[in-house]
């Protein structure tokens, strides 16, 4: 989200706290969040595609919630309700046009009204097909994760994406020759995979979740969280929003407001200070001299730091003006005394989502299903392929693998280290020496953390070469 | 539990005390206009001091950038580096673009040049070279900086001017010299200059109208980082578009009749009080090399910026007042052959600096001698 963006929502919900407060607050969330998945997405070149991304996010998701979440199996009327607002959107846009709106870009990139009317017989189809259908729910999960997945793949990387750029635009009747992986920028649907894949597994044998329409997609693309988490659990994120709200003036109204402003200054002031400095391409081949070269990655290391936590306390803070208390997502990571609780303070919703989702149940797989295998290949394995996941999840490219390969090995070093050889070396379970080593061990995690972040900054493997022979 | 009573806060009030703290403070920023706080460096502190003025238009690729507050600027450049001391000797180069150095590396500038060549003392004592040349064309932005650099006594200032320097009606107009009335108010009142006091409004004094010049201070000063780990403090392009050399039949220049430049069109009493403002210091003034092409309508035409008959009028009316009132004037408009140029008709490549700087060199030495 942009400044602007931001002193936008920020503007909406305090004129709603202020004379609304806490009456429709669930529809309000609703109707925010599907204006905020439209306007968030930036445009494309591609006729209609910034139309189509965050309509297809919806539409999956009202599917998923009629398989993992619907009410009895039936449309009530708050639902019926929510899937005419959800549908009269595309047509508002367009008639919006007609007023002379149609140069503001989110209603810019909404298609003809045939290919609407089209579009809306068609998902009411969908639904009537899978009202009168049972369907085999398991199947049906499995296709949704594989879609999602292989979304999220072609987004990651740029050569598939070109090859969906030059896809879409034959479709469209567009020329190829333009095309790039920059026309496919489908923004939030990280997080929204993350949620969903969240939703089908947790679901998976269990029985619904008895949520109405309106309130699932409230979580699905809730617009503080949409774009960059924190990635929240349904169960916790519909209790906050069936909570009982009390002043609108209340603590969490104030905290919310000392979020915004502390993540404002750390997003941009103190992040878009540093990103002037930090390590970069043209840095990592203009600067030759060592101690300026440190310099720069220390700038990169904070930079994405308060880059994020800012973002994420600006969205925390919204959420609170919302009355929705996000999970946090940073816990002062750079203090951490060593790696393995820097990746539990760093983006925790992230990793907690890939420990929960991948770590764990691979890691159950393989000591089930190979007994023979020792703990500690097991415990290599899963730490660097889910490290290396969350380092493609960044971008299919080498830099990132390398830079998960490089936080797993951490991962795995310390994890051998903490259990099989500290507990033999006798002065370190000195009490007297605690704070001198929990200082060493301070500053040795987030240097290694930062040269890390070499790897993550640079596009190539040669240019994170360069620099480390200029760091050393 | 929550105390709801503590946490009952009226949002009118926070919002009209916050709205309230915010207009005290811009007007208080307003009675502080006169603290330079473009002075507060981390140059010549933690980060060494440039070679030359900031400027530039691609600051992330050149880790520099195009400013307007002269107190910060000086900061930034090694002259304010340290006090001088007993045995220095300081020589201040200063004019446009071509002596900041366009398109060379801040050694192969005149400046960068000199300071490799001069291997002698003057008057017994070491000298040292300074670029304080800015890419802009104006006497007055010149008198700006050099009144800016008086605390740091420059023993002798080399001054390379050229007609477009001179023009008398366009000295307000220059970036620099606009951007800072209050410098300029105090230059005019000092140096008796003859032209109007700018007008201050006084909301270009709080911290709204001052946050792009508060906010280039900032960034002066982590873009000094990149420069100091890369001495990179311009974009050197390998190919550039090389200065017109053809031109249209076209006498015209900045709506003066031809053949009709008069003194009072030129601002050579800019000069002549800069000089006169400085009495403890020497001056040699030097009209700068052009490109003298011999393309199309050359006999019409020295260069894109100038028609013949402006430029030659131009030397006729310098060398004569310079004369007359007895200042080091020297001309060295022929001096660079038209192929050192580089993508203007007043850029020099490095033989062109090479051949400016021997000549320049020559000129201190004699200066020197005599002086001794």
């Amino acid at each position: 989200m942009f400044l602007n963006q931001i002193i936008v929502a920020i503007s909406i919900l305090l004129f709603f706290r202020v004379f609304f407060w806490p009456k429709s607050k669930n529809w309000l969330l609703f109707v925010l969040s599907l204006i905020a998945i439209y306007y968030l997405q930036p445009s494309s070149a591609i006729r209609s595609l910034s139309f189509w991304f965050p309509t297809l996010i919806l539409i999956i998701s009202i599917i998923a919630w009629w398989l993992y979440a619907i009410q009895e199996k039936k449309l009530s009327k708050m639902d019926l309700i929510s899937l005419v607002v959800i549908l009269a959107f595309p047509f508002l846009f367009n008639l919006l046009k007609f007023i002379g709106l149609s140069e503001i870009s989110f209603f810019s990139g909404t298609p003809k009204f045939l290919y609407l009317l089209l579009f809306s017989g068609l998902l009411i189809l969908i639904l009537f097909f899978f009202r009168k259908k049972t369907v085999n729910q398991s199947l049906v999960s499995i296709i949704l994760i594989s879609l999602v997945v292989s979304i999220l793949v072609i987004l990651k990387s740029q050569a598939l994406s070109r090859y969906l750029s030059i896809l879409l635009r034959q479709l469209s009747g567009q020329s190829i020759t333009l095309s790039s992986a920059d026309d496919i920028k489908w923004v939030g649907f990280s997080y929204f995979a993350f949620r969903l894949i969240h939703i089908i597994i947790d679901r998976e044998g269990v029985g619904r979740l008895e949520l109405s329409l309106r309130d699932f997609i409230t979580y699905i693309v809730f617009f503080p969280a949409f774009t960059s988490g924190p990635i929240d659990r349904i169960e916790r994120f519909n209790g906050e929003l069936n909570k009982v709200e009390g002043n609108a003036i209340n603590e969490d109204f104030v905290e919310g407001g000392s979020r915004i402003v502390r993540g404002i200054f750390q997003k941009f002031i103190l992040a878009d200070s540093l990103a002037l400095i930090s390590l970069n391409s043209h840095i990592a081949k203009s600067i030759n001299k060592t101690g300026w070269m440190w310099l720069a990655l220390y700038a990169y290391a904070f930079r994405i730091f308060f880059d994020f936590s800012g973002y994420t306390d600006i969205a925390i803070g919204i959420g609170k003006l919302a009355g929705i208390n996000l999970p946090e997502n940073f816990k002062r990571p750079y203090l951490s005394k060593n790696i393995t609780i820097f990746w539990n303070n760093w983006h925790i919703t992230l990793t907690q989502w890939f420990r929960t989702y991948y770590f764990n149940p691979v890691t159950r797989f393989i000591r089930s299903n190979n007994k023979n295998l020792s703990p500690a290949f097991i415990i290599f394995f899963t730490q660097i392929t889910t490290m290396v996941l969350i380092g493609l999840w960044h971008g299919i490219n080498w830099n990132y693998f390398v830079w998960g390969v490089w936080n797993g090995m951490g991962l795995f070093i310390h994890n051998r280290w903490s259990d099989k050889i500290k507990p033999k070396i006798s002065f370190l379970q000195d009490k007297r020496l605690l704070i001198p080593i929990n200082v060493i061990s301070v500053v040795f995690t987030f240097n290694f953390t930062a040269l890390g972040w070499v790897w993550f900054s640079l596009p190539s493997i040669t240019e994170s070469v360069l620099v480390f022979s200029k760091l050393f | 539990m929550k105390n709801n009573n503590k946490a009952d806060i009226s949002l009118k009030r926070v919002v009209i005390k916050s709205i309230l703290l915010f207009i005290l403070l811009n007007f208080l920023f307003i009675f502080l206009r006169d603290i330079p706080y473009g002075k507060i460096s981390l140059y010549n502190i933690v980060i060494p001091g440039r070679d030359r003025l900031p400027f530039g238009e691609t600051p992330l690729e050149s880790f520099n950038l195009t400013m307007s507050n002269l107190d910060a600027m000086i900061s930034s450049h090694k002259i304010s580096a340290d006090k001088k001391t007993e045995d220095d000797y300081r020589i201040i180069i200063i004019g446009d673009s071509s002596i900041w150095g366009f398109i060379q590396k801040p050694e192969n500038t005149l400046t960068g040049l000199l300071e490799k060549k001069i291997n002698f003392q003057c008057r017994g004592k070491n000298i040292e070279v300074f670029n304080l040349g800015y890419p802009s064309q104006s006497v007055l932005k010149d008198l700006l900086i050099l009144n800016e650099i008086k605390p740091y006594t420059p023993n002798l200032v080399v001054w390379f001017i050229t007609l477009e320097s001179l023009i008398s009606k366009e000295q307000l107009n220059i970036p620099l010299v606009k951007n800072n009335p209050l410098i300029l108010n105090k230059v005019i009142h000092d140096y008796q200059l003859n032209y109007p006091p700018s007008t201050i409004n006084l909301l270009d004094y709080t911290i709204i109208g001052q946050k792009r010049k508060l906010a280039d201070v900032i960034r002066l000063q982590f873009y000094g980082a990149l420069w100091a780990g890369s001495g990179i403090d311009q974009v050197y392009p390998e190919n550039y578009t090389p200065a017109q050399r053809d031109f249209d039949l076209d006498y015209s220049y900045k709506n003066i009749l031809v053949n009709q430049l008069q003194g009072n069109d030129l601002a050579i009493d800019v000069v002549q009080r800069t000089v006169s403002g400085f009495p403890n210091t020497e001056f040699m003034i030097i009209n700068e090399p052009i490109l003298i092409s011999a393309g199309k309508n050359s006999d019409i035409r020295y260069n894109f910026y100038y028609p013949r008959w402006a430029y030659d009028g131009y030397r006729s009316i310098v060398k004569s007042v310079f004369e007359r009132s007895k200042m080091n004037y020297f001309d060295f408009w022929n001096l660079v052959p038209e192929s050192e140029f580089t993508n203007s008709a007043i850029h020099l490549t490095s033989l062109g600096e090479q051949i400016l700087a021997d000549k320049t060199e020559t000129l201190i030495k004699n200066l020197c001698d005599t002086l001794e």
